[in-house]
């Protein structure tokens, strides 16, 4: 579950549901290792070397993509951070916002999670929420939020 | 990669990061299933192939070699993973051994010779119980057999079985500590010892062993002999040429 709530914060990252391929990559290697052994063939130790060294440089390298992206929504706007080293953050208050999208291909729905998209009352721009988990949820968050936030200030 | 974003232009292209892990899952997995049904495509060799002789001959520029030679009775187990340069065996019960995919008869009295064996060989007294490795090229009653250029055979038994002798050439041994019985002669004879059951404790050797008729001769080369299991029982004999 990407999603975590805090009292009345709402934080999600990329869903790690996107990187399925890359896993499955690393399983099909582990199962053809399983599967040469099995079989009695010898296995070069270089190979297991090279399927160790991959299985690590995509553990660490979804991992790190996933943490150049977060998403924020507070009470009062939704907040978008860039970045490892250097942050960059987009604040964009509730008051900017018009209306919200959730867009899911088939792949998506299969495994239940998609892309958010947060319109703002200036056409050109929008906030695209992609592949995180649950993404009904988290504009259900959104939306209601916004609703409390527009009671507060009429 | 997917990426989450805030669009005010083009979300950045994924796909060639997709395609350069994929290509790199191709090699990897590829060269996975051809280096475990084909004997490798070389690039093991090239980088680490050589690694063991290179280690032995870096250590002897810092470390004095010494020259061992002598007959010994047969030690009860000797495991050695490393090449061996040439292997003789001469078979005495008929057996069957796997060369890549091919199950082979040796006959009784066959002999066979493998040039630079790579693996694992266990011998267990007069038995051989684990012989897997690769081979540059493997002789079977002076037939050669051999793959296409550049690949190694696969070698293996799934049986153990009893040779009447064998013969290793160039082969590394880390330590040989066996209980030891016969003559050992150090730097040709400047050092005699006769082994009575005792300790024989060899680091870093390389050379020939051959065993046959229950005795193992050793030739070769060692870097370091561990005295002290011999001073504790009783012959040592020191000569001067």
């Amino acid at each position: 579950m990407e999603i975590k709530k805090g009292e009345d914060i709402l934080k999600v990252r990329n869903t790690r549901k996107v990187y399925i391929f890359f896993y499955l990559m690393i399983f099909i290697l582990i199962a053809a290792i399983v599967y040469i052994k099995y079989n009695g063939a010898e296995i070069d130790d270089f190979a297991i070397k090279l399927v160790l060294i991959f299985a690590i440089f995509i553990l660490i390298s979804t991992e790190i993509h996933r943490l150049g992206n977060s998403y924020e929504i507070n009470d009062h706007s939704v907040v978008h951070r860039r970045g490892y080293l250097n942050i960059n953050s987009s604040r964009f208050e509730f008051g900017a916002i018009s209306d919200s999208d959730v867009h899911q291909s088939l792949w998506q729905r299969f495994f239940s999670y998609g892309n958010a998209e947060v319109h703002l009352f200036s056409k050109e721009n929008r906030i695209l929420i992609r592949d995180i988990n649950k993404p009904y949820e988290f504009v259900r968050f959104l939306h209601k939020k916004m609703g409390a936030f527009r009671r507060r200030n009429g | 990669m997917a990426q989450a974003e805030v669009v005010e232009g083009e979300p950045i292209k994924k796909h060639h990061f997709f395609l350069m892990i994929f290509i790199l899952f191709l090699i990897v997995f590829f060269y996975l299933i051809y280096s475990s049904y084909n004997g490798g495509i070389g690039i093991k060799d090239k980088i680490t192939g050589k690694v063991l002789k290179d280690r032995v001959l870096k250590e002897n520029k810092n470390m004095t070699m010494h020259i061992i030679s002598g007959e010994l009775n047969i030690p009860e187990e000797l495991i050695i993973s490393s090449k061996i340069e040439k292997l003789q065996i001469s078979i005495k019960d008929s057996t069957f051994i796997f060369l890549g995919d091919q199950k082979i008869e040796l006959k009784k009295d066959s002999i066979i010779v493998i040039d630079e064996f790579k693996g694992k060989l266990v011998l267990i007294g007069d038995k051989i119980a684990v012989m897997i490795g690769k081979a540059k090229e493997i002789l079977i009653n002076t037939v050669p057999i051999s793959k296409k250029s550049g690949t190694e055979i696969k070698i293996k038994n799934d049986q153990e079985f009893i040779y009447k002798n064998i013969m290793l050439k160039e082969v590394y041994i880390s330590s040989y500590s066996h209980p030891s019985k016969g003559d050992i002669f150090i730097d040709e004879e400047k050092i005699i010892l006769n082994l009575d059951n005792e300790n024989l404790d060899v680091k870093g050797f390389i050379g020939d062993l051959e065993i046959s008729q229950g005795k193992l001769k050793i030739n070769g080369k060692f870097e370091k002999f561990d005295l002290n299991e011999i001073l504790k029982g009783k012959t040592l004999n020191k000569t001067n040429k």
